[in-house]
């Protein structure tokens, strides 16, 4: 759970035409952004929820860096108003998301950073963004032996001789 | 050793088992710390998804393909060879599991089902021509043994490969009870064989055990039509070869097809027991109802089937037209008629056109109208005509290649063309019935026949599309096209018979046209003048062409210098130059169109 933290009123903008919400970063970052634009993000709507439940403004931390908090609030304006199936809690839960190609550029970004930016939209619950980022792991290692997806991932093989020949758990073709 | 284990767990996870410590493989360890290992199990099971969807099992392995290997064969499972981990999470998320392959990997379709746990799943079972039998992997016991252990759990199901396999299984499905079956997809592959069309009761005892089948999908084999198919279906399509290949009449080894009448009677209750019916595809396989029935349908007679968006029928006219006379439909839903014609020259078809026009004209008003229109005589072997709602891309040549959007309507017509001119009575019968006054987009591709359409009846034909913008033509309608197009008004150019006979002035011919695309025309001789002229006609009565795109046309370069002297844009590609211009004839028009 994050921390909430009060707000001196006069960090935070007072209420317009459309309400700001603070985010704090994990480097301390305050980043302060429209409402609406983070409305895809279903963990910031259930904290803007409490916030009017106690009528008090909130500051938001998040426990990822303002690189990466700043590549999801991209995201999230760049798709603000547009409706996506995935984001719908009224939907049926998401399938395979489907290749948007603005979504492509932007997650061309380092694997590390992609990682990170998965699991920013994993913990605010952004799942448009999760499923894209996911397809662009998937597209990764599409195609790659185990030997080559171990390389990319950096990943070493962990299993006992006796589970790397146990038939009963894995499939050999 | 305990301190160096107590070392290690302010860096990283161990497992505890009471009061000992147990740390884990390096490997793990190592793992452990990557970045990847920070991702929650329910998203690396959501990338294993996007994996599964990519690389399925067997995407790249076939019978043919010896150089397969068994990452390849494995398609996404390599990834539970990667690490404890990724085995872990996979093995946990019963919905990767839910797409079982029989044809690569039989021995392991247990297994997978097993870890699919309760999750509906899809069986798929593919195989591969005859003669390739020998080195099928696959085999048809272990598709009847699957469906007898998991019947209970099976979603979709789909089987290819000869009838001797398929139909046991697909039979025993249909009899068990199988709650969660929602498709069914049965393909009769056979090489040798081309008449042999299998029948078989969908439920052997008319009692519907597969409560939630909404989707049937069957090539080269059929319901028996021994009595109603028990199902409310959403999506109905069965495939059967052209009619040519087939006996009129046919029988199957297995099941006894029951008189034609009574055939077609248990077709048409079964549309009845389909009100959600979306999609009816019917190839070839429409039993004939005796002649003395038609037009005999009562109300009663009727499937009224409000959502269907999609009616594609294929066969004989009659047969065709004895469906649409016992349905109900939409008037937005998209049509596809394709048949074949016994009377040779294709009026035999048209018979369906009463239909067509009442749909269209029972759409509603605010329905967006008929954009884009091509024709073409599909490769020689038959006339298509299809009409979208939709504008079509630029330059897309006709009817093969505008993928991705299915038309409104899309006549389809068979026959042999004997008498000249079948064709364009067919094609203007099919042009007077549709509403075509809002067409933005014409392409005309023929490659016979059109020479008995004169410039007039091009106009009859057309006249009404005023708001045609875009027009694309090749092949032999291409040259009285252009005249229609571009007939000139002044005696100098090239006056023929026809205009000096012409009478009143006649309007011009799509008065909005922008675009003009031509392919394959030889400009040349007094045509060339003709098409020069008319353009430059066309622009003075504010009918002038903004693009002009030639595609492996033959122009002499002087004509290439005056068409551009008339059109702000051209583009041509694949041009031949035409070494027998003449030059004076040019330089005249050159002339006259300077002074227009």
């Amino acid at each position: 759970m994050p921390t909430i933290v009060s707000v001196d009123d006069s960090t935070v903008p007072g209420e317009g035409s459309s309400r700001l919400l603070l985010l704090v970063s994990s480097d301390n970052k305050h980043i302060v952004v429209e409402e609406d634009i983070m409305s895809r993000s279903r963990f910031i709507s259930k904290q803007v929820e409490g916030f009017e439940a106690t009528s008090q403004r909130h500051a938001i931390l998040l426990p990822f860096s303002s690189f990466v908090l700043n590549k999801v609030i991209e995201y999230c304006s760049h798709y603000r108003g547009y409706y996506l199936l995935e984001d719908d809690p009224d939907a049926a839960p998401p399938g395979r998301s489907p290749v948007r190609e603005w979504d492509q550029e932007f997650l061309d970004v380092d694997r590390n950073m992609l990682l990170r930016i998965i699991k920013a939209a994993h913990y605010l619950e952004i799942k448009s963004l999760v499923g894209s980022c996911a397809r662009a792991i998937a597209d990764m290692i599409r195609g790659k032996t185990t030997e080559e997806m171990r390389e990319i991932l950096g990943v070493e093989n962990d299993f006992t001789p006796e589970e790397e020949h146990s038939p009963s758990s894995k499939c050999t073709g | 050793m305990h301190i160096a284990l107590d070392a290690d767990l302010f860096n990283g996870p161990s497992l505890s088992t009471g009061n000992i410590w147990v740390k884990p493989s390096n490997g793990t360890w190592h793992n452990s710390r990557l970045p990847i290992s920070i991702l929650p199990p329910e998203v690396l099971a959501r990338v294993f998804s996007f994996q599964a969807a990519l690389e399925p099992p067997s995407s790249e392995a076939s019978p043919t393909d010896w150089v397969s290997t068994t990452s390849k064969r494995l398609g996404w499972i390599k990834v539970t060879h990667v690490c404890q981990l990724w085995r872990d999470v996979a093995l946990s998320e019963p919905t990767l599991w839910e797409d079982v392959g029989l044809e690569v990997m039989p021995k392991w379709a247990e297994e997978m089902l097993v870890r699919a746990k309760s999750v509906s799943v899809k069986v798929r079972r593919a195989a591969y021509s005859d003669f390739l039998r020998g080195i099928w992997i696959g085999s048809s016991a272990s598709a009847e043994r699957i469906v007898a252990n998991h019947h209970a759990h099976i979603g979709e199901l789909t089987l290819v490969g000869d009838p001797e396999s398929i139909i046991p299984s697909a039979e025993l499905l249909l009899a068990s009870p199988t709650p969660v079956l929602v498709a069914l997809d049965l393909q009769i592959r056979t090489e040798w064989d081309e008449e042999n069309i299998v029948s078989f009761p969908p439920s052997p005892h008319g009692t519907p055990l597969s409560p939630r089948l909404r989707c049937l999908t069957m090539a080269r084999c059929q319901p028996s039509w021994t009595h109603p198919v028990p199902y409310a279906l959403t999506h109905l399509e069965i495939r059967l070869p052209t009619a040519a290949m087939r006996p009129l009449s046919t029988s199957s080894p297995l099941h006894p097809t029951p008189p034609q009448i009574t055939a077609f009677n248990n077709l048409v209750t079964s549309l009845k027991g389909m009100p959600a019916l979306e999609t009816l595809i019917l190839e070839h396989c429409i039993p004939t109802r005796p002649p003395v029935t038609i037009g005999s349908s009562s109300p009663d007679s009727i499937a009224n089937l409000p959502c269907l968006t999609t009616l594609a029928l294929s066969g004989k006219p009659g047969d065709c037209l004895n469906i649409v006379q016992s349905v109900r439909i939409p008037p937005s839903a998209k049509l596809g008629l394709s048949c074949m014609s016994y009377a040779g020259q294709g009026e035999d078809c048209l018979i369906l056109l009463p239909f067509v026009t009442a749909q269209l004209r029972a759409r509603d008003k605010d329905a967006p109208s008929l954009r884009t229109l091509s024709i073409s005589d599909a490769g020689g072997f038959g006339l298509s005509v299809q009409v979208w709602e939709e504008i079509k891309p630029r330059d897309q040549p006709s009817v093969f290649s505008y993928h991705g959007v299915r038309p409104s309507v899309h006549f389809f017509f068979a026959f042999d063309s004997d008498g000249e001119g079948a064709n364009s009575r067919v094609v203007r019968s099919i042009c007077d019935a549709l509403p075509l006054d809002d067409l933005q987009s014409l392409s005309v591709d023929v490659q016979e026949f059109w020479d008995t359409w004169s410039e007039q009846t091009w106009g009859d034909t057309f006249g009404r599309c005023k708001t045609l913008h875009h027009l694309r033509s090749a092949g032999a309608a291409a040259p009285s096209l252009c005249d229609a197009l571009t007939r000139p008004e002044k005696a100098a150019l090239d006056p023929t018979k026809e205009e000096k006979t012409a009478g009143a002035p006649r309007p011009v011919l799509f008065p909005n046209l922008a675009r003009l695309t031509l392919q394959d025309i030889a400009f040349n001789g007094s045509f060339a003048l003709r098409f020069l002229g008319g353009l430059a006609g066309r622009r003075g009565k504010n009918a002038g062409l903004k693009h002009f795109h030639g595609k492996g046309c033959e122009f002499g370069p002087h004509y290439i210098q005056v068409l551009k002297s008339i059109v702000p844009e051209v583009e041509l590609e694949d041009w031949e130059e035409d070494e027998e211009e003449e030059e004076e004839d040019i330089e005249d028009l050159s002339t006259e169109d300077s002074d227009t």
